[in-house]
Order: C-alpha cells, then sequence, then structure tokens
C-alpha cells in the first residue's frame, strides 16, 4: 500500500507540530485552525480562507483565489454532523497537502455520498485525502493507545469517535487498520451492502465482500437484515457456520439508525471457537502490524 | 455521476411505503436491480423500464430523468477544477462563482 505513504507522512509531518498542544486541547483536532495557522508557516501559498456557506449537494472544495497566491477551503454548513464537516475539512486539506501541485488542477470539489461510495470508483487523490483525513484526525500513536488490548465493541469505538470528533464509521474504518482481528466492517442499507471493508487479516485469509461487483444481500438470519437497533445486536450476537460464512462462526455487532435507515456490522472472525471469548494474543505486535498495513508509515 | 435519478425513485417509493420487493413485483424486476438504480447510479434504465416505474410510483418519466443540472460556465470551467462538476446544480454552482469572486477581490 506504498500508495498510502505520502498521506501518512503529511498528516504525521502535522501530528508531531500538534503534539506539542497542551493534552486538553489536542483532540480533536481543529482543522481550520491548522489549515489557517499552519500552512503560511511552510508555504508562500497558504490557506488563508475556511468559510461555510449554505449549500444544496456540495460538501467542501479546496480553490485557488485566481487572482492571488493563496487556497481557501469553503464548505457546506447544512450537514448536521459535526463529525462529518471535521472529516470534509481534513480532506480538503490532504488535497492541499499532497495535489495542489499537480498540473492542470485548480481546486478539488467533494461530493456528496463519499462514505457511500468508499469503495465504489474513487479516485486515487479521493483515497489519498481521506488517508490523510483519518491519520490527521486520527493519529497512530493516541488511536492504538485507546483501543490495544481492548476487545472491539461499539462502545469502545464510540469513545474514539468522540474522542476524534469524527463519526462512528470513520472511527471504525480506522480501527480496521490496526486490529490484529480478523474483522470485517459492513455498511448496508434496505438488505443489500453499500459497501464492505476487512481487515488486513481478513483479506488476506479470503474473507471479504466484493461489493464492486454488484449489490450484495444481507444475509438473512443476521442482525443486519433486522434493520432496527438493539443493545443485544450492538453489543455482539454469535452466529454459527452457514449465516455469514458458509464454514465460519462470526461475532456479529450491528447497529441501525433509523435516522438515516442504515445499517453498520462489524463482524469478528477471530478466536471464537471457545465460548465468547476475545483471547487477546501475547505475542501481538501492533507497530509491526502497523508496518505490513502500511497504516504507520 | 451524481444518482438524481435514484434519489428520486428512493423517495417516491418511501413516500408510497413501498418496499424494494413490491416496487421491483410491479415493474417485472428483480428487487436487486430497484436497489442498484437507487443506490449506485451505474443502470440505465430503458426506456420501457422507466416509464413502468414512473407508472409504479405515479409519476412521469420526465421528472424523473430531468436532472436540473447546469453546464459548467466558462468561468467556473476556468477557475476551479470540479471532478464531480455535476454534483452541483445551478443554485450552488451559482454560489460558488459568487465566493470566488468576492473572496479574489478581498485585500
Amino acid at each position: 500500500m506504498t500508495e498510502k505513504k505520502r498521506p501518512h507522512k503529511e498528516a504525521n509531518r502535522l501530528s508531531r507540530i500538534l503534539d506539542t498542544l497542551p493534552p486538553e486541547e489536542r483532540y480533536p483536532v481543529e482543522i481550520e485552525k491548522v489549515a489557517l495557522e499552519l500552512t503560511p508557516s511552510f508555504n508562500d501559498d497558504p490557506i488563508t480562507e475556511v468559510q461555510g456557506h449554505s449549500f444544496n449537494k456540495f460538501e467542501g472544495a479546496l480553490l485557488k483565489d485566481p487572482a492571488n497566491p493563496r487556497w481557501g477551503i469553503f464548505y457546506n454548513t447544512n450537514i448536521q454532523h459535526p463529525g462529518r464537516i471535521r472529516f470534509t475539512l481534513a480532506h480538503e486539506l490532504g488535497h492541499y497537502m499532497l495535489h495542489r501541485q499537480d498540473t492542470g488542477l485548480d481546486g478539488f470539489e467533494c461530493g456528496a455520498g463519499d462514505m457511500l461510495r468508499y469503495d465504489t470508483g474513487y479516485t486515487a487523490r479521493e483515497e489519498e485525502a481521506n488517508a490523510f483525513a483519518a491519520c490527521l484526525l486520527m493519529p497512530a500513536h493516541d488511536f492504538r493507545r485507546q483501543v490495544e488490548n481492548e476487545r472491539f465493541s461499539f462502545d469502545l469505538l464510540g469513545h474514539c469517535a468522540d474522542r476524534y470528533g469524527v463519526s462512528l464509521t470513520s472511527a471504525v474504518l480506522r480501527w480496521l487498520e490496526f486490529t490484529s482481528k480478523r474483522a470485517i466492517a459492513v455498511f448496508s442499507e434496505a438488505g443489500y451492502m453499500h459497501w464492505a471493508k476487512s481487515s488486513d487479516k481478513a483479506f488476506k485469509s479470503g474473507k471479504y465482500f466484493a461489493t464492486r461487483s454488484g449489490p450484495i444481500e444481507v444475509p438473512a438470519g443476521s442482525q443486519a437484515a433486522e434493520q432496527t437497533f438493539s443493545f443485544t445486536a450492538r453489543d455482539g450476537v454469535r452466529h454459527g457456520p452457514g449465516v455469514w460464512f458458509k464454514d465460519d462462526e462470526v461475532v456479529e455487532h450491528t447497529v441501525y439508525s433509523e435516522e438515516y435507515e442504515k445499517t453498520l456490522t462489524v463482524l469478528i472472525l477471530d478466536n471464537i471457537g471457545h465460548g465468547y471469548e476475545y483471547l487477546e494474543d501475547k505475542t501481538q505486535d501492533l507497530p509491526d502490524l502497523f508496518r505490513h498495513s502500511g497504516a504507520g508509515e | 455521476m451524481p444518482n438524481l435519478i435514484g434519489a428520486k425513485i428512493k423517495e417516491l417509493r418511501k413516500a408510497k411505503n413501498l418496499t424494494l420487493e413490491k416496487l421491483a413485483e410491479e415493474i417485472g424486476s428483480g428487487k436487486s436491480y430497484i436497489w442498484e438504480l437507487e443506490n449506485r447510479g451505474v443502470k440505465r434504465p430503458s426506456a420501457e423500464k422507466l416509464a413502468a416505474i414512473a407508472r409504479a410510483l405515479d409519476t412521469t418519466t420526465d421528472f424523473l430523468v430531468d436532472n436540473g443540472m447546469a453546464e459548467p460556465t466558462n468561468e467556473v470551467k476556468r477557475e476551479v477544477f470540479f471532478r464531480k462538476f455535476d454534483n452541483l446544480d445551478e443554485e450552488d454552482q451559482q454560489k460558488i462563482e459568487d465566493i470566488i469572486d468576492a473572496w479574489s477581490r478581498k485585500k
């Protein structure tokens, strides 16, 4: 995953500066401040504007001033979820840090539905801007401290989402880059998967859903198929073989949002053969896993 | 590509309290076909299918097909690289132009 090296390198460069902030000011990362206060210190064409406006469809854009050597980030204040705005701003800052010198580009406009389409036809630049945003908002060294030696739960990930001021989905996607488990996140609506993402280990063991090739139905008998919220489903339900995978048991954690009519599921495949236990592997070496996944570069 | 037709179908279907299955049945197609149409924006329904959908949802094919999208003006083409320009409706586009204009004259 060498294509992710540069986004992480650039995000880490900013994170090292932000690490000097007092702990109570460190998280969530205030992207507007980072853009306005830090970019002038190392660039001749800094970001001088971060403006929210009310738009219909559009989420955010990085634009170049046609008359002056400066850039602006513009975003839609109609987006309800503050975590989504933060991620959008970080994404546009990513375009600035990574792509503004690419020839022929004077700006980036990023449309609605990035979470719905994140693996369906995204360009390389979009993926890089997302990787940058995730890494800047949820830096590896801090994220690891939050989740290491903890088993998966939506409470744990909800804590991360709160700490970093991002959506639960963003926190889950970041967690997948860190976990040594075989785990899969599935985002579904009306009984079909919008997308699914496997952890490195799950993917390498052939456990993934190829949602790009066409709609995949959420299996009958799963909590995700219910499309209702329950604490039981949120806290994890164990399914025998034949529900999610033919030969594998899984523990399924599912939350359903009434408001958006969408379902977020995390499937855990590891260490579930002996009662409902996640045995932490004492030999696991997270920094090392990191290197394999490319996420800690 | 924006999926306006899909969004319209989804909205009308929900307003009429039709399930994916029910709408699929009414227009003689599979449930996954409707889901893809609503959520992926990759399908181009045939005129025949479109007419059947419009009938089932008590609307017109014109309404489903019209996307109200603006062609990029030269101004915006020159100043801004919009990868997904077709995401912007006329109002948003005008707004962006005004914003760039005001910002550019500042300082």
